[in-house]
């Protein structure tokens, strides 16, 4: 079926609705089981980085090696695990509202994954509508919960080449990005790309210029249809 | 992952391992494991090559509109050379979806030919 822009657009407005909806159900369950049960686990995550490794046994619970990933119905027990699922979760999300098929699949989401409750704000960033970049640096001075702040020149890599902090913190290196688009966007620097020659591009930008970063950097944004 | 003799595998079969590769590179992009993902991408070039080889990219059609869009990107970006027109609908096709990764790499290789910075091969 040919892609229709307008139809998307009703569909993903649709979506929002349900979404609310689908919230409010979710705060009223989550006020009611904070009266019945103590929380099992309160850890802070910190996105992917304290991941156990791609051979943990809990990994084959979202995604064993070599099978497709899955929703969990538990909560996975390292903040890597819980972010894979909720970018997973993000993506079924939007295929479903483009397929119509947003309210099956929220409802889907509450029977199966009620965990996912108290990340839907993750999810909801997600499906956000591009901003200029005068507004996502502006935003970068005004956290929120759902969004982290993005460096466009990336930042290990700058400082490790000799670049000031000054210069990597200055305002307009600085992007308000929703938090899983965030981890695709890191994702994406470590991936092999056809477009650099089999190169990842962090690989590719390893010896360039900072314009040249702030370029790819840029392009990272829009690809991910973050930036307009 | 053990590496398949592909100079004598038939054409179906090698479009086969396309196709399984380019899905197992989609399942380590979820799970963010990029070690595998880079192995995967190394056996995938020699698959293409040995299509390039054989004269057979242009089986990749195939794929065009496989219900993973991974596979789909990764059939247009081999056979882009063969079928321009087509490889490229494609591509616009899933830049289009939005959805990701396979909309993110569309949308680069599109801006990569149109600048030239990028030339099927």
């Amino acid at each position: 079926m040919p892609f229709d822009p307008l139809i998307s657009e009703r569909a993903r407005l649709r979506a929002n609705i349900l979404f609310l909806a689908f919230e409010v159900k979710l705060i009223r369950l989550a006020l009611l089981l904070t009266r019945l049960e103590r929380k099992d686990d309160d850890d802070e995550d910190e996105g992917p980085d304290d991941d156990d490794g791609p051979n943990s046994p809990h990994l084959l619970h979202l995604a064993g090696a070599g099978d497709p990933p899955q929703l969990p119905g538990n909560r996975p027990p390292t903040s890597a695990l819980r972010t894979q699922a909720l970018k997973f979760a993000a993506r079924e999300l939007a295929q479903a509202i483009q397929d119509g098929r947003a309210e099956d699949f929220l409802n889907e989401l509450q029977e199966t994954a009620k965990w996912i409750g108290d990340r839907l704000v993750e999810i909801r960033s997600y499906l956000d509508e591009p901003k200029s970049l005068a507004e996502l640096n502006e935003l970068a001075n005004e956290p929120a919960p759902g969004y982290q702040v993005h460096h466009i020149v990336e930042q290990t890599p700058a400082l490790q080449d000799g670049y000031s902090r000054a210069e990597i913190d200055s305002p307009n290196n600085l992007a308000r990005v929703p938090t899983l688009k965030h981890y695709e966007i890191n994702a994406w620097y470590q991936k092999p790309s056809d477009q650099f020659g089999g190169q990842t591009p962090r690989e590719y930008l390893s010896d360039k210029a900072w314009y040249v970063r702030r370029d790819v950097g840029l392009d990272a944004l829009q690809r991910f249809g973050v930036l307009k | 992952m053990t590496k398949p003799n592909l100079s004598t595998m038939p054409n179906p079969d090698l479009i086969r391992e396309f196709t399984e590769l380019a899905l197992q590179q989609s399942y380590a992009e979820a799970r963010e494991d990029f070690a595998r993902f880079r192995v995967l991408y190394d056996l995938m070039q020699d698959v293409a090559d040995e299509l390039k080889v054989r004269n057979s990219r242009h089986l990749l059609v195939s794929l065009y509109e496989h219900p993973n869009l991974w596979v789909r990107y990764k059939a247009a970006v081999h056979s882009l050379i063969v079928l321009p027109q087509e490889a490229r609908a494609v591509l616009e096709d899933l830049k289009a979806k939005k959805l990701y990764p396979a909309a993110a790499d569309a949308f680069g290789v599109l801006r990569a030919l149109d600048d030239g910075s990028f030339v099927p091969k």
